[in-house]
């Protein structure tokens, strides 16, 4: 039973992140239908810049953070710009394409520039574990998992609550109604890629402390889409519950398993679920138009 | 340069390639021969990849797991059964066929975004299993090979670059022969418009995991060339930058280009080896690379050079060569016999029985039955939203109605797919144009005859006799539909060369090449001038003598549905307004007020 | 004029959809453009707020020429449109389909103020304003289509079809409302099928056929005109 729980939290904890990674799938793959397998890469640059700021520069560790997330979000708009815009009216094909390019270009140029050394992100929470109600915690998964629903509440507020957000979400259901409405669309989706890739940058930063940082971290990514995927895209809160699930079921299956099989254990849930289930475990008939 | 001469050049030019590849081995110093026979192994494995994306317009992010189960499974047959290499080579591509056939089941369903993650997932996960399968092939440190053998005698190290040179060339030719058959064109067809695909009587799921089949087939086999190539296998030589740069090959030479494989594959098995030293940056520049062309050359090279020198498609040559044999004047053929009379059964050809359904909460349809005989043409009018798509849908099977059933020639299609309903005798056409753009004019009639031709994709791979022969025939026929509709002259050119009104036409002609009973037109005359408008009428007057088939027809250009049908039949919001004779219809005080709106505020 | 379109031309690729398209509309009235489906209406309507690109650009709004004004800031001048299948935002809200119509304005009082009116002249969507607007009803979701276009306050509002699919009933209460708008001093070009019932409001009708103006004049006169029934039906 404790095992049970132990397992539990930190597939939580796991899950908590690919909730975030996944939300910005999520977010731009309904704004633009492409699934952006740049994503995980995305995160890896988070967690090195945020590893660059925080230990050769010694910068406060809020401050790496934020830096980081900005950085990553600049860089999502600028790669709308220059990559992504120019294919708006190609195939949706071209555009997983160009995304798949764009991920292998960033580790590579990651590689290049820090060759494939492993760093390993130095610890800014005490590690002695504690306990609640029989579960062991540390301090410094308790706080990933705080956080990380935080942001995802904080960006679920902004959403939902302020006017700009409004205008994503409007963009992402009736591109024509926004426009007719005065959304700026264009400007509208290097925002939705700026948010979408600043999410992916803090899960990266977060995960830092959790593992080695490597250039191929990024694979960790593609679990936030097959959770979002698992949850149903069709509705964000279903994408959040399906990341957190998927985090929970690939550790089980980790431990009652295999730990190597951690991967192959997500894509098989997935091929499961998707086929007693096409729209995902919470995701509705798509194609209600009104 | 005629036809038949370009053709002949083009075969001539294509064994100065394989004689000079072959050469090679004899010729190159070992490094450079190593090179070149890893390009053509690899160019093995891209024409996989543009089968399944280039020709069926699928997406395949995983083809290097393909690959390394061929790889694997040539490996250990080879070392734990003793099985000739050759033998091996070709289980492992059959075994990577079955992978591939079983990864197009999702594709079926699914769209591009399903089809890219479980394609990702499958190269992913194969590459994990061998990882930590140590039983199986030590897994991430790998197993050696022993050097291919043929008739005792090792065949390293030039050698082996001799039946590498000649197994690609044969690969090659059956890729060819493929994409040169009926199936080449559904294949096609599918990248073009799965809907007008499916409504020509093209079975979306056959097709496309025949498709990852074969594709999965050219990449196993390229694997298993490959492990014989460099003695040894382990995972590294499958993983995800690999199934990228098979993508990013294809796509460089031109996707849905054979010719373009080969000089993809070539090109960036090459080049990298010239950069030696700048391993990492290997990755770094393939990926640019991808990005660049996606953005500025996403026909690749051979459409670039295409752009410039005119189009060197392989099939349309074909189809022109295949006129010249035919002897000049196709016009000649005797004039096209109409369907088998069915004297089965003497009621109606079809038969719509209280047909009922709802879109979104709505009840599109409710209650609607018609009849419709042989050699009659029925129109179907009604104001907008009145439920004329919705019925033409059910009836042609792209929507299943909750009530009511449908019979067809006495037979029961209510739960008819689509695709079965062309082979059934039912053809249609589409109010938005849904033609093939890339395709020639001529093979969009071909494939409109798509459920006529029956040679199998074997037969097809294999050229034989009768396949050849019923190609030449389907050229005939196609071409006799072309000059009834007066597009003869188009023949060779590109679909979506043709004017608005051409289109149109050649629509129609796709639509008679399956030979139907029953012509389903959508919104014919939409877009027409009133020149084109009244040679459409006659055009329908003339098929309808013709062929003698049966017409049903929506629209709501008045002339034309007014002058053509012998009955018309009127809906409005759903239900049945009224029937009867246009003359009867117009003056229907109903329908006018359904039109125009009631005399009084009701 | 109000709003004055002259010769106006629009493709669809190689399609001419309007071959040559002139017409005005006088503030404050009500006018009305007819035709089977197909006839370039609702191309018309998006090449106006453009949402197509028309290759004239002879299209003057108060005066101004707005060929090349980009869509999203349309309705910042004073026009808005309720599209011809609605396209409401399905998964937000009532109210947040509301609020959207009044992206462009930036004073909150403003906002609650359009809002307090539409509640007035819907009070069915006051009811359900936190419904996710795709469960509403086909008549609903049209008084939500009309009001989230009202919310910017414009000057020329364009429904295309506003009846479209709907019951008798409502069909009468839409054409009251936009009397009631009409009233209230907003200038109203209508596109409609029913032609009756669109003359019947309008002072001025134009008739579309294959891309071209085919006949127009007063209400009055086209409601007695054969010619009206003859371009719907076909020749007798």
């Amino acid at each position: 039973m404790a095992l049970l729980s132990q397992v539990v939290v930190s597939g939580l904890t796991l899950g908590s992140l690919y909730a975030l990674v996944g939300l910005g799938f999520v977010v731009i793959f309904r704004a633009t239908k492409v699934v952006n397998f740049a994503q995980g890469e995305m995160m890896m640059l988070g967690a090195i810049l945020a590893l660059y700021f925080y230990s050769d520069l010694e910068a406060p560790y809020s401050l790496a953070f934020v830096t980081a997330v900005v950085l990553c979000a600049l860089f999502g708009a600028a790669l709308e710009r220059i990559a992504y815009r120019p294919l708006i009216n190609a195939p949706v094909v071209t555009l997983i394409l160009a995304t798949v390019a764009v991920g292998q270009m960033i580790r590579a140029a990651v590689r290049i520039l820090r060759g494939s050394e492993v760093s390993r992100f130095p610890s800014i929470l005490p590690a002695e574990p504690f306990s609640i109600a029989g579960v062991t915690l540390t301090p410094l998964s308790l706080s990933i998992i705080a956080l990380a629903i935080l942001l995802v509440c904080a960006f679920m507020l902004f959403f939902r609550k302020t006017r700009i957000g409004k205008g994503m979400e409007a963009t992402s259901e009736n591109r024509d109604a926004a426009t007719l409405c005065g959304v700026n669309v264009n400007r509208t989706f290097s925002l939705i890629w700026a948010v979408g890739s600043g999410l992916a940058a803090a899960a990266g930063v977060l995960l830092a402390p959790l593992i080695i940082i490597t250039p191929d971290m990024g694979t960790i990514g593609i679990k936030g889409f097959i959770g979002a995927i698992l949850g149903g895209f069709s509705s964000i809160p279903g994408a959040i519950a399906g990341c957190f699930l998927l985090g929970i079921i690939e550790n089980l299956g980790g431990v009652y398993v295999a730990s190597s099989m951690k991967d192959v254990i997500a894509f098989a849930t997935l091929v499961l679920i998707l086929s007693l289930k096409p729209n995902g475990l919470f995701g509705r008939e798509q194609g209600q138009r009104a | 340069m005629s036809l038949i001469l370009a053709r002949r050049t083009a075969i001539v030019a294509n064994l100065v390639l394989v004689a000079l590849s072959l050469a090679a081995a004899y010729l190159l110093p070992t490094y450079p021969l190593f090179v070149f026979s890893l390009a053509v192994v690899n160019i093995i494995a891209v024409l996989g990849v543009n089968l399944v994306m280039g020709y069926a317009g699928q997406i395949s992010l995983g083809h290097a797991g393909f690959a390394a189960i061929g790889a694997y499974a040539t490996a250990l047959l080879v070392v734990s059964y003793n099985l000739s290499f050759w033998i091996a080579v070709v289980l492992g591509g059959l075994l990577a066929a079955a992978f591939g056939y079983l990864l197009g089941v999702p594709a079926l369903r699914l769209g591009p975004l399903y089809v890219s993650m479980v394609t990702f997932g499958f190269g992913l996960v194969v590459v994990i299993i061998l990882q930590n399968w140590y039983d199986l092939a030590n897994g991430p440190n790998g197993m050696a090979v022993p050097p291919p053998e043929l008739f005792g005698y090792e065949l390293f190290p030039r050698q082996f670059h001799v039946p590498i040179v000649l197994i690609a060339a044969g690969l090659f030719l059956l890729a060819r022969n493929i994409v040169d058959s009926r199936h080449g064109r559904a294949f096609t067809a599918i990248r073009e418009n799965e809907l007008a695909a499916r409504a020509m009587g093209i079975n979306l799921a056959h097709y496309k995991t025949v498709a990852f089949a074969v594709g999965a087939f050219y990449a196993g086999i390229s694997g298993g060339l490959l492990a014989g190539l460099s003695q040894f296998v382990n995972p590294d030589a499958f993983v995800f930058p690999v199934s990228i740069l098979y993508v990013t090959m294809g796509i460089l030479g031109g996707i849905g280009s054979l010719a373009g494989a080969a000089l993809g594959g070539l090109m960036l098995t090459v080049l990298p080896e010239l950069l030696r030293g700048a391993a990492e940056y290997k990755d770094f520049l393939t990926g640019l690379l991808l990005l660049v062309l996606l953005i500025f050359l996403p026909k690749g090279l051979v459409g670039a050079l295409q752009k410039r020198f005119g189009s060197l498609h392989v099939a349309d040559a074909h189809a022109g060569c295949v006129r010249e044999e035919a002897g000049g004047d196709l016009t000649a053929n005797p004039p096209y016999e109409g369907p088998p009379t069915t004297s089965a059964s003497s009621g109606p050809l079809l038969k719509v029985e209280a047909v009922g359904i709802s879109f979104g909460g709505l009840r599109a349809l409710q209650d609607i039955s018609l009849q419709l005989g042989a050699n009659e043409i029925l129109g179907v009018i009604g104001p907008n939203g009145a439920g004329k798509t919705s019925l033409f849908n059910v009836i042609s099977g792209m929507a299943m109605p909750d009530q009511g059933r449908i019979m067809f020639a006495g037979q029961d299609i209510t739960r008819t797919p689509a695709h079965a309903r062309t082979r059934l005798g039912m053809a249609r056409t589409f109010q938005n144009i849904a033609l093939f753009s890339e395709m020639s004019v001529i093979d969009n009639v071909r494939v409109g005859a798509h459920v006529r031709l029956k040679s199998t994709l074997l037969a097809a791979g294999a050229r034989v006799s009768s396949e050849r022969a019923e190609e030449l025939q389907s050229v005939r026929d196609a071409a006799s539909l072309l000059d009834f509709v007066g597009l003869l002259p188009y023949a060779e050119q590109p679909a979506h060369g043709l004017a608005f009104g051409h289109q149109r036409l050649l629509e129609v002609a796709r639509a008679l090449a399956s030979r139907p009973r029953l012509l389903l037109l959508d919104e014919p005359a939409a877009g027409l001038n009133s020149a084109e408008l009244e040679s459409l009428v006659l055009l329908i007057r003339r098929i309808r003598e013709t062929y003698a088939l049966s017409v049903l027809l929506i629209g709501h250009t008045m002339r034309l549905v007014m002058g053509l049908s012998d009955r018309i039949i009127v809906l409005d919001h759903g239900v049945q307004l009224a029937e009867g004779s246009p003359r009867e219809i117009q003056s229907d005080a109903r329908v006018i007020a359904a039109y125009l709106g009631a005399e009084d505020a009701a | 004029m109000l709003l004055e379109l002259n010769a106006v031309h629009a493709f669809y690729g190689k399609v001419e959809a309007l071959k040559g398209v002139s017409l005005r509309v006088r503030e404050h009235a009500i006018v009305s453009l007819l035709g089977t489906n197909g006839a370039g209406k609702t191309t018309t309507v998006r090449t106006i707020v453009g949402l197509h690109r028309s290759r004239n650009n002879d299209i003057r709004f108060d005066n101004r020429l707005i060929g090349n004004v980009p869509p999203h800031q349309i309705v910042g001048l004073g026009i808005s449109m309720v599209p011809e299948r609605r396209e409401l935002f399905p998964d937000m809200s009532v109210v947040d389909n509301l609020e959207m119509g009044a992206y462009s304005r930036h004073d909150r009082r403003d906002v609650r103020r359009a809002l307090d009116w539409i509640y007035g002249l819907f009070p069915v969507l006051a009811e359900r304003r936190k419904q996710r607007a795709g469960a509403l009803s086909g008549g609903q979701q049209q008084m939500l289509a009309i009001g989230r276009s009202l919310m910017s306050r414009p000057r020329l509002l364009l429904l295309d079809e506003p009846t479209l699919g709907l019951a008798p009933l409502l069909v009468k209460q839409i054409f009251a409302i936009v009397q009631e708008l009409n009233r209230q001093g907003i200038t109203i070009l209508l596109i409609e099928q029913n032609a009756r019932q669109a003359l019947r409001l309008a002072e001025y009708g134009y008739i579309l056929e294959n891309g071209r103006i085919a006949l127009e004049g007063e209400s009055a006169l086209l409601m007695r005109d054969e010619n009206v029934q003859r371009s719907y039906l076909g020749a007798i």
